[in-house]
């Protein structure tokens, strides 16, 4: 077998081509978890600021508390002050803008504010303008809701607790404001199988991980295409398709180089991609991706089993393409395919899809590497092996169809 | 002992008989009756054509190349030299007509052509990133059974590159010359029987190029292989070739040995005589 020099010229050709190295192995790994903490620290540095007209300057007494439109600031400036934004107050909404003209949202506090809100048979009304196109206004409203939500259980308490002295009733404020509740959950697999809060961590890092699949196609396709034809612009192919090594051979090798070179980005991708996930989780909270040797080694195959459906898919192409710019443009066309699955696979379970739905995804081969990883993460392991045989041998047959197509004498002749 | 002896004239016996039995299947094997029929032929083209589309670029051409001759194919641009090349070491098919190396025809049995000849084409490039001593060892290796073999090859490479302890340095920084030697080394070191060298010369100066003729005339020299190869410059196909053929727009306007041919057609020199034998055949 000649498939191992093929390999071997390809790597030690590669190791120095530090460009290559850099822009699909290296650049990745830097640049996601760069862009995680570049996110963080940018939106960090930008304080979200809120400008609060206020309008009202009633006072309204309810039981033993007063109540005034500074009551609600105070509670906006807390919460605000715990979320590094800044609250401005002021009368004046011509004098708070130009003064603050990067506010993110004003909130305008009407002159009947503190009667309606303090009345039992009206609704107060606050006034929000959002400043079009501010990167913060979604966060200066969270802050801006939660900050109301407060001031409500404020009021609704002192409202309940009045109106309960009054009649002479005891009552639990909590039961009446939440009189239902949700238990923290449980999980359980499909079809109820028993499960644990590890395996809804280890689903979503496995939709992550399937996610970073994203990445696979566009290096796979670099590679690829400049195996045969960038052989041809050096004008080493010739020389090459002479010696006594079958053409099958030579293909397998340019392939199987092609599909290692690919994982290996791919994998650089996943870690980078993990790296981005856990620097937004560490910056803003959430859940943290889990890492299992198990799936970590499942994933690995996955990838570099997907890297060699790629390479295969895009051989054919490349060897009908006439320059490396062409076999580039074909392969990334259908390899956006692969963009499409693997975009899919973050927000939707593709086995719950319709059957049409799910037949039309059958035919596409990338789908079925994604389904490999729902497969092995759900437990399914029976399914995860089927796919993992149809992915592979999708491969195979791609790779027979390279072969037949091979024809040296259009490849040397094209212009 | 004696039985053992005797066991063993048995088995010669034996085995002498199987050969005699055997030998007839031989006849069956087309090689052996191209071998019988067309003598030491190395190449014989007959009646080749290649045409791409609306261009014909071979009419037809027929010549054979004995084995251990140097064959030169002489003749401008477009005349269909590369072309007849490319065929003979099996990279394109002929439109109409048959190609056989060393009794194997180019298109049925070209896996079997491979193995016995060596190709170098004119514009022909090497791995940059590779050093020139790995350049040889990839080539070495897709020829060799064993990686004793494919380090004795690439020996044979060094030796005949001539590049001494460059060899180590990586091709990108080689000059033209250096490169074409290296390729020409990669192209001899297997020791084909058979080595087909396009335009071996083209484009370097004259110190390589006088190099890479001594290159090939030494080869010649220490192996007595074959050769075909093509070239404009007429200085280095009487240098070189035994005999040469005279090319135009695809065909074949004479064939003979350079002295023969220069008395042939008149002139000086072998580019004269191509001149008159050209502007004969177009009248």
């Amino acid at each position: 077998m000649k498939v191992r020099v093929i390999l071997w010229k390809e790597f030690t050709d590669l190791s120095r081509d530090w460009r290559t190295l850099i822009s699909t192995i290296l650049l990745p790994l830097l640049v996601l978890p760069l862009l995680g903490f570049m996110a963080f620290t940018l939106t960090r540095e930008q304080v979200t600021q809120i400008i609060v007209v206020v309008e009202d300057e009633s006072m309204v007494r309810l039981g033993n508390y007063t109540f005034t439109a500074t009551n609600f600031t105070r509670i906006l400036s807390s919460i605000a002050g715990k979320s590094n934004a800044l609250v401005v107050v002021g009368r004046d909404y011509g004098a708070l803008v130009s003064s603050n003209p990067y506010f993110d949202v004003a909130v305008i506090v009407p002159e009947d504010f503190i009667a309606n809100a303090t009345s039992y048979n009206a609704t107060a009304l606050l006034k929000i303008i959002v400043r079009v196109g501010s990167a913060k206004a979604s966060e200066a409203l969270s802050i801006v809701r939660r900050a109301v939500e407060e001031f409500n259980d404020l009021l609704g308490k002192v409202k309940v607790e009045y109106l309960a002295r009054l009649a002479g009733v005891r009552v639990d404020y909590g039961s009446i404001r939440n009189p239902v509740k949700l238990s923290t959950p449980e999980y359980a697999g499909i079809g109820g199988r028993p499960a644990s809060i590890v395996d809804e961590l280890r689903a979503y890092t496995a939709k992550i991980l399937m996610f970073a699949l994203l990445f696979i196609a566009p290096p796979i396709s670099s590679f690829t295409s400049d195996t045969i034809i960038g052989e041809k612009e050096r004008k080493t192919l010739e020389s090459l398709l002479v010696t006594p090594i079958p053409y099958t051979e030579l293909l397998v090798g340019k392939i199987f180089a092609a599909s290692i070179l690919g994982a290996l980005a791919a994998l650089a991708d996943v870690v980078g991609v993990l790296g981005y996930f856990y620097t937004l989780t560490l910056s803003y909270g959430g859940v943290l991706p889990f890492i299992d040797p198990q799936l970590v080694l499942v994933h690995s195959l996955v990838v570099f089993m997907t890297s060699l459906l790629t390479a295969s898919l895009v051989m054919p192409l490349v060897l009908r393409s006439k320059t490396i710019r062409g076999a580039q443009a074909s392969a990334t066309a259908v390899t956006s395919i692969a963009m499409i699955v693997y975009f899919a696979v973050l927000f939707v379970d593709i086995p719950k899809l319709p059957l049409t739905i799910l037949a039309i995804l059958y035919l596409i081969p990338f789908t079925h590497p994604a389904l490999i990883v729902y497969n092995y993460v759900n437990g399914e392991l029976l399914q995860a092996i089927v796919h993992a045989i149809v992915t592979v041998t999708a491969s195979l047959v791609l790779i027979a169809l390279s072969v037949k197509m091979f024809k040296p004498e259009k490849i040397l002749t094209s212009q | 002992m004696v039985s053992q002896e005797h066991g063993n004239t048995v088995s010669s016996v034996l085995a002498t008989w199987l050969r005699v039995l055997i030998s007839p299947l031989i006849l069956l094997c087309p090689r052996t009756w191209c071998i019988l029929v067309l003598g030491s032929y190395a190449v014989i083209v007959e009646d080749l054509w290649k045409i791409y589309g609306r261009v014909i670029a071979v009419r037809g051409l027929s010549f054979s190349v004995v084995e251990g001759e140097v064959f030169g194919l002489i003749g401008p641009n477009g005349a269909g030299k590369t072309t007849t090349l490319r065929i003979i070491a099996t990279l394109l098919k002929p439109s109409r007509g048959s190609v056989r190396v060393y009794g194997y025809d180019v298109v049925r049995e070209p896996d079997r052509v491979r193995r016995i000849i060596g190709y170098l084409p004119e514009e022909a490039g090497v791995y940059d990133r590779l050093s020139g001593w790995e350049n040889l060892l990839f080539y070495a290796r897709i020829y060799a059974r064993s990686s004793e073999e494919a380090y004795s090859i690439v020996r044979e490479g060094v030796e005949l590159s001539g590049l001494g302890d460059r060899i180590w340095d990586r091709a990108e920084t080689y000059s033209k010359g250096m490169k074409r030697r290296l390729l020409l080394a990669r192209t001899l070191m297997v020791k084909p029987k058979l080595a087909i060298l396009d335009e071996p010369t083209s484009g370097l100066d004259v110190y390589a190029a006088v190099e890479v003729r001594r290159l090939i005339k030494r080869y010649v020299a220490e192996t007595n292989s074959t050769i075909i190869l093509s070239s404009h410059n007429m200085l280095e196909v009487e240098y070189l070739c035994d005999r040469v053929a005279f090319i135009d727009k695809g065909r074949i306007i004479a064939v003979g040995r350079p002295r023969e041919l220069v008395e042939r057609f008149g002139g000086e020199n072998l580019e004269e005589a191509f001149v008159n034998a050209v502007r004969g055949s177009r009248s």
